[in-house]
């Protein structure tokens, strides 16, 4: 009899969980669509604008110290000029009258407002960097770990940081270089208009086409190309990490020189491409300087026959000219700001795609406490049937089974089987829809989430641990937890002597995810941190995977003595000492086909025996 | 570091040379236009001339109008191809180079700490090449070409400029050093909060299982609270040199106007020089403050660039498979020892180990005993620290087929995933190779069959669906010797039994030695030796 099962889990593959690095690619979050939107969906950037609540008064005083910056050089550029040609027909000193002093003023304040803007806007960067960040993690905290799911494989968290990286320099490069430009064409433009007002408009013309149509029409232009190029890069680096991740898959199959080939054609095909851009984006850069001193020549050509008619006083000729000259400094930010306005739009829509999502959790708001059953730790499974959302088959169909206090069961069967789902539905990770799960009488569904978890202990594969100490990773499992607990909670999980052998003890730093530890230490410090929490509860799910056998041995012999202590649920594929269990469950296709203890399931010709031998030829 | 980043610029001493004069000669335009500005003022302010009589001089300045834009267009043309020719070659030779010294390497270096410096390490020399460099040339020539027309005019305003001039570099310096330590503290700053962040994020199913990931938010409010203040404190003096900078280039501009004011005044001066001067003066400090602004191109580039030379500097040795085409008949192990370079203990120790043609070994031990080390030897990832291996490994690599525990999936079709093992192989040699591999039913189950492109984001294969992809390859790839490296490690004992069966069938065909890793229970169920090796736990 042989049998194919689906191996395929719902479950994406974490091993592939790798460095933080993100690929330059165009991202979306595959997440299931919300199912009601929220009220009020206000477009992307007046969303972002929102952020700003709080830091209006420092925006603006950010905004007038840049004024003063740009409106100081103005304003130096118009008085020297205009102090040289006073003094070219000046008799006396007294005519010069306080340009003198102005000159010097305007260079220290352009100076010094410079200095403060740049610490003011630093600072609102800061504290709006802080206030994503914190929205951003209460928005996704209901949303876990169900709704995140998707994110874990290829790295779509990390990539969710790098979104809000990008919105890091939305008020710097977005928000405050536009309204710096309209303060100063507004005063420069009041300014020439009060010496001959047809000036007014045809500054504004070339302000307004120096700070928004160029850089609109430069992308315009470019628009095609950039996006080209952009694909071609991310299409080079995609090889290129590729490459490098599967170096050792290359170098023994003897690829190396067909991949070196291979990357050096995508390599010079982006070379082309850029090469292809930088013909139009340097159209950008030279229509640039054109409109700049064209702008300086229009206004010197309409101010000259104003001179000579003697409506405009003869040193203001040089003034006028210069300091329109100095204005357009406002505007040679733009160009960035439109390219950083859009990269901060596109992350922020992604942003906002996660957080609309809705909770697959519902807390109902009847929910009772149930402090008065608290001695009864039955756990019930009536009827329980579960399909995950997007998935055609039943991960789990009537399931059943009962597990009284201080008794243990263990659920086996193939990868795929539903195992996992069982322990998800208990732990109100995804609420079921058809049958009942009851935990010491009630069911979990009136439960409050907390208060469900808080009396599991759980123990899985993918035990996460933070990029702190050893004590700060087992101390936060439980709230006023004495130092004593803890190791005897270390002691129970065989992994005290291992700590204590550390150079720095509890106190050892345990690096990313814990990565500093081995697998077999991850999981007993596991185990210790589910002992400190001291739920009646333990729930372990494939406690000992990614463990070599040896190590597996040991771990599960640690395991079997706490099991005692608790109600024990214990998920495995692997068919190790499970005559320590007072039931064994073997599940497939997402239901209970046999149960019993090992003995009775070992006497007779069963699906358990069958997956027993095969495991076990090697020992035989 | 910037003068090995300069023997880079070889290659492209043209654009290089198009770039700079382009610039040289805007800058000479420029001191043109002011000076054909200046004489258009003072004509008309002084001399009372009309528009028709300046005419000439204002189409001349129309036409130094153009000569710059069309500058600035080739300056940016010219300099993106220095960079773009830069940047392939050095990609290339890097890429080369990882290639070269092989996943021993890599391995301890950590692949996302390569693959930064391939992809955004080289991206960050662009601006390195393409602004930075340009700029501090520019920067060099036209301050010197405008001393030049300042001198003979007025002496005291040369002057003015030239002990100015030098200051701004020394600020620079200070800046640079400054800005160095901003940067890197800023960096390191966000980093650190990013890194909190995302460490939070990960670890919120933990967080809300034991019921903690509601205060969670409170403490990253704090940390980051408490970085702002920080950084704030010393970005508070750090900027003080940007300050001085900036001063000093405003106030000799106020100086120099009211200096020239006060001569004009008095008529040791005239006019149109003077306003000359006034309007070069900008200019004159222009470049500099411009080069402050690509300082962060500049820097980023050379660290990017020390990185990258820091792989590019570990010497390689060149693997040159010999095209051996006598038939392997035993591999020899003679007292092999290997210790990782920076590791104390060592990762085997005095192996001796002979295999003959038909041979089947299990090797068993413990995570850490040295079980993949030996393979990698085999392989010639590594070479050994001593004793000697018969054949060498250059002669061993092309005869091995390998299938190792975690397989890498190139972003690719699953037919080309497959075709790694046999670059020229048909259609129907896959298909066969998958079918030996039990994953031909699932390959066919999917909708676009062979053609299904794999890989990162697309659609994913479980990691005991990747293992039988990998062991396809070996089947197709059909060498004299299978190494199979935990081959069964994420199957379940199903699966594993159907795969016993056809590497068994596989193996009846051909004598081939056949190696095999595998601290689980052994897949090629009856091996003609079981070897284990001895523990040897090393500390990280």
């Amino acid at each position: 009899m042989v049998k194919t099962y689906q191996v395929e889990s719902y479950k994406l593959q974490v091993e592939k969980f790798q460095s933080k690095k993100l690929l330059q690619e165009p991202s979306t979050f595959k997440l299931q669509p919300s199912s009601q939107k929220e009220a009020s969906h206000l477009p992307t950037t007046f969303r972002l604008l929102q952020f700003l609540k709080g830091n209006w008064h420092r925006v603006a005083f950010s905004i007038l110290l840049s004024f003063i910056t740009i409106g100081s050089s103005v304003a130096l550029m118009g008085t020297s000029a205009w102090l040289i040609s006073t003094a070219a027909i000046a008799t006396s000193v007294i005519d010069l009258g306080v340009s003198t002093v102005g000159t010097r003023f305007f260079g220290i304040t352009r100076a010094l407002s410079r200095y403060f803007e740049r610490l003011v806007a630093h600072d609102v960067t800061f504290r709006l960097l802080a206030k994503f960040r914190i929205w951003f993690y209460e928005k996704l905290e209901p949303l876990a770990p169900a709704r995140l799911m998707n994110f874990r494989a290829g790295d779509l968290l990390s990539r969710i940081i790098g979104d809000i990286e990008t919105l890091e320099n939305f008020y710097v490069r977005v928000i405050s270089p536009p309204l710096t430009a309209i303060v100063v064409g507004f005063f420069t433009a009041i300014f020439l208009a009060s010496f001959y007002p047809l000036l007014a408009p045809v500054y504004l013309i070339f302000f307004l086409s120096l700070g928004l149509i160029l850089p609109w029409l430069t992308q315009l232009i470019s628009r095609k190309s950039s996006e080209q190029t952009i694909n071609i890069r991310a299409n080079l680096h995609t090889q290129l990490v590729d490459s490098i991740q599967g170096i050792a898959d290359l170098l023994a199959y003897g690829r190396a020189d067909e991949r070196i080939n291979k990357i050096s054609v995508h390599a010079k095909e982006y070379g082309d491409a850029q090469k292809h851009l930088s013909l139009i984006t340097g159209i950008g850069a030279g229509l640039s300087t054109l409109l700049t001193n064209l702008a300086l020549w229009t206004i010197l050509f309409l101010c000259i026959p104003q001179v000579t008619s003697g409506n405009l006083a003869g040193p203001m000729l040089a003034s006028l000219t210069l300091l329109t000259f100095a204005s357009f400094e406002a505007v040679t930010p733009l160009p960035l700001a439109s390219q950083a306005w859009n990269a901060s739009r596109e992350a922020a829509k992604r942003l906002f795609e996660v957080v609309d999502t809705q909770p697959e959790i519902n807390e109902q708001r009847t929910t009772i406490s149930h402090q008065s059953s608290s001695t009864n730790y039955d756990l019930q499974v009536k009827d329980l049937s579960f399909t995950y959302p997007s998935q055609a088959l039943p991960a789990l169909q009537h399931v059943t089974f009962n597990l009284p206090a201080l008794t243990s069961i263990a659920i086996v069967g193939p990868s795929g089987a539903g195992k996992s789902t069982i322990a998800n539905l208990i732990l109100r990770f995804w609420d079921y829809q058809v049958g009942e799960i009851s935990l010491g009488g009630v069911n979990v569904k009136e439960q409050n989430q907390d208060e469900v978890r808080q009396r599991c202990g759980y123990v899985s594969q993918h035990t996460y641990f933070f990029n702190t100490s050893i004590y700060e990773n087992l101390r936060f499992a439980r709230k006023k937890v004495t130092k004593e607990e803890i190791e005897s909670a270390c002691k129970s999980a065989q992994i005290h002597d291992f700590i204590l052998s550390l150079p720095k003890g509890y106190d050892t730093m345990i690096g990313e995810q814990g990565l500093r530890l081995s697998g077999g230490e991850r999981q007993r410090l596991a185990i210790a941190r589910a002992l400190i929490k001291d739920a009646p509860v333990l729930i372990l799910d494939e406690p000992t995977a990614n463990l070599d056998p040896l190590t597996e041995q040991e771990v599960l012999k640690t395991l079997f003595a706490v099991m005692k202590q608790k109600t024990s649920l214990l998920i495995t594929h692997r068919l190790i000492g499970l005559e320590n269990v007072n039931e064994i469950l073997v599940m497939n296709h997402g239901r209970i086909i046999e149960s019993g203890t090992h003995q009775e399931l070992i006497g007779r010709d069963s699906f358990y025996h069958h997956l027993l031998n095969l495991q076990n030829r090697i020992l035989s | 570091m910037h003068r090995r980043l300069l023997t880079l610029t070889r290659g492209s001493h043209f654009y290089l040379t198009l770039t700079i004069l382009s610039g040289l000669i805007a800058g000479l335009l420029t001191i043109w236009q002011a000076h054909l500005l200046s004489s258009v003022i003072n004509n008309v302010f002084l001399e009372k001339q009309t528009l028709n009589q300046v005419m000439t001089l204002l189409i001349f300045i129309l036409i130094a109008i153009s000569g710059r834009a069309f500058l600035s267009w080739l300056s940016e043309v010219s300099a993106n191809a220095v960079a773009v020719k830069i940047k392939t070659d050095l990609r290339n030779k890097l890429f080369a180079h990882i290639l070269k010294l092989g996943p021993a390497y890599s391995r301890s270096q950590r692949t996302g700490e390569l693959t930064t410096a391939a992809v955004e390490g080289i991206e960050a020399l662009d601006a390195y090449f393409s602004q930075y460099l340009p700029q501090l040339v520019i920067t060099a020539l036209v301050p010197i070409s405008i001393l030049i027309f300042v001198f003979p005019i007025d002496l005291l305003t040369g002057f003015v400029f030239l002990i100015t001039a030098p200051l701004i570099p020394f600020f620079m310096i200070i800046i640079g050093k400054g800005a160095e330590i901003v940067t890197k503290r800023q960096y390191d700053t966000l980093q650190l909060l990013s890194a909190h962040f995302l460490d939070s994020l990960q670890g919120l199913t933990t967080l809300k299982l034991f019921g903690q990931s509601k205060g969670q938010a409170k403490n990253i409010a704090q940390i980051s609270e408490q970085y702002r203040d920080t950084t704030f404190k010393v970005l508070r003096i750090t900027f003080l040199s940007a300050l001085a900078l900036e001063l000093l280039a405003t106030i000799s501009t106020a100086v120099v106007a009211v200096e020239i004011g006060f001569r004009l005044l008095y008529g040791y001066m005239d006019f149109q020089p003077a306003l000359f001067l006034l309007i070069l003066a900008p200019e004159f400090y222009m470049p500099l403050r411009a080069l402050g602004a690509k300082f962060h191109a500049g820097m980023n580039g050379t660290t990017a660039a020390k990185k990258i030379y820091e792989i590019l500097d570990i010497p390689s040795t060149d693997i040159q498979p010999s095209k051996l085409e006598e038939q392997i008949s035993n591999i020899k192990l003679s007292n092999i020892s290997f210790t990782y370079p920076n590791e104390s203990s060592p990762a085997l120790q005095n192996i001796n180990l002979t295999i003959n043609t038909g041979q089947h070994i299990a090797l068993v031990g413990k995570t850490g005993s040295g079980k993949s080390t030996l393979v990698n030897l085999l392989l010639g990832f590594i070479q050994p620290t001593a004793g000697n291996l018969r054949p060498s490994t250059f002669d061993l690599q092309p005869n091995i087929a390998w299938v190792p525990q975690k397989p890498h999936l190139f972003h690719d079709t699953i037919a080309n995933n497959i075709r790694l093992g046999k670059a020229n192989a048909t259609h129907a040699e896959i298909i066969q190779a998958a079918k030996s591999a039990q994953l031909h039913n699932f390959i066919e189950s999917l909708p676009e069959k062979y053609e299904t492109v794999i890989g990162e984001n697309a659609s994913r294969l479980s990691s005991g669906q990747a293992q039988r992809l990998a062991l396809a390859r070996a089947f197709l790839k059909d060498a004299p010797i299978l190494i199979l490296d935990e081959p069964t490690s994420s199957l379940d004992p199903e699966t594993e039994a159907l795969l016993e069966e056809s590497t068994k069938k596989f193996n009846a065909r051909q004598n081939r030695h056949h190696h095999c890793t595998s601290p689980q229970y052994n897949f090629p169920s009856r091996p003609n030796h079981r070897l284990r090796s001895r523990q040897n736990y090393r500390a990280r």
